[in-house]
């Protein structure tokens, strides 16, 4: 792709779709109502507690 | 004008009315967040119902993709939604703010998972961590994992539009947090849990 200054549609729409998050994991507490998370360099991530 | 490039600004107008809203919503939440207390203390806590926990973990990061990427880009979010930042560099925050489709991937990730937070801040510490409620008394905690590069040091692009924004190295250690209760109690927000390194 580059680095178009105006992407086309189909760039936008191939940037979008690869762009998805990925799946949600769930994760459960330990016996200790601990969790560990690890964000890799530049990560970030979003925890949902229901 | 090309029909693309007005796409392009209604996503920066889109980008700019999400920032403005976020930041007028801090606003408002900042008096809750005051009656939690320990905003300025050093450790990264937040309250979590005290009941049966399901978490569900979204992760991402702009190293999954192998398209270019401008790390300027992605930013200290908590810093601007606190309005600690400058307003008027709000509309940098648009993905598509510089004309350019060289933009960080975790950009497109960081605006999908901002619209996954609740609408009302709830205790937590300095550091990388956003926690809010949601009308449904669900938790939603956005945390990230910033390598900032040192002041001054230009990009290799030479490109002055980077060269005046956040910066983040590309590479760096991944960040461990532990998320455990520190307090109980009987309320409906009876605990709370302390997420540290």
């Amino acid at each position: 792709m580059g680095s178009p200054d105006y992407p086309t549609i189909e760039q936008v729409a191939e940037l979008k779709r690869k762009s998805e998050v990925v799946a949600p994991e769930l994760v459960p507490l330990n016996s200790q109502q601990q969790l560990s998370v690890t964000i890799p360099p530049n990560g970030v991530a979003l925890l949902e507690v229901a | 004008m090309p029909a693309n490039r007005l796409r392009l600004k209604a996503c920066v107008r889109a980008a700019m009315l999400f920032f403005f809203a976020l930041f007028v919503l801090q606003l408002h939440c900042s008096e809750q967040v005051s009656h939690h207390g320990s905003v300025g203390h050093r450790r990264r806590a937040c309250t979590l119902p005290n009941r049966g926990l399901r978490i569900r973990f979204y992760s991402a990061h702009h190293q999954r993709h192998d398209w270019p990427r401008r790390n300027d880009v992605f930013l200290d979010i908590r810093q601007r939604i606190r309005g600690v930042g400058n307003p008027e560099e709000l509309p940098e925050l648009g993905i598509w703010s510089a004309g350019s489709a060289r933009r960080s991937a975790a950009v497109f990730y960081t605006f999908t998972l901002l619209h996954k937070l609740g609408d009302t801040q709830i205790e937590s510490g300095e550091g990388p961590v956003l926690a809010t409620k949601r009308k449904d008394g669900s938790l939603a905690i956005l945390v990230w994992n910033l390598i900032p590069r040192p002041p001054g040091q230009k990009s290799s692009t030479g490109d002055p539009i980077t060269q005046n924004a956040v910066q983040n190295e590309p590479e760096g250690e991944a960040l461990n947090l532990n998320l455990a209760r520190i307090r109980g109690g009987s309320s409906s927000w009876p605990s709370a849990y302390y997420a540290g390194r």
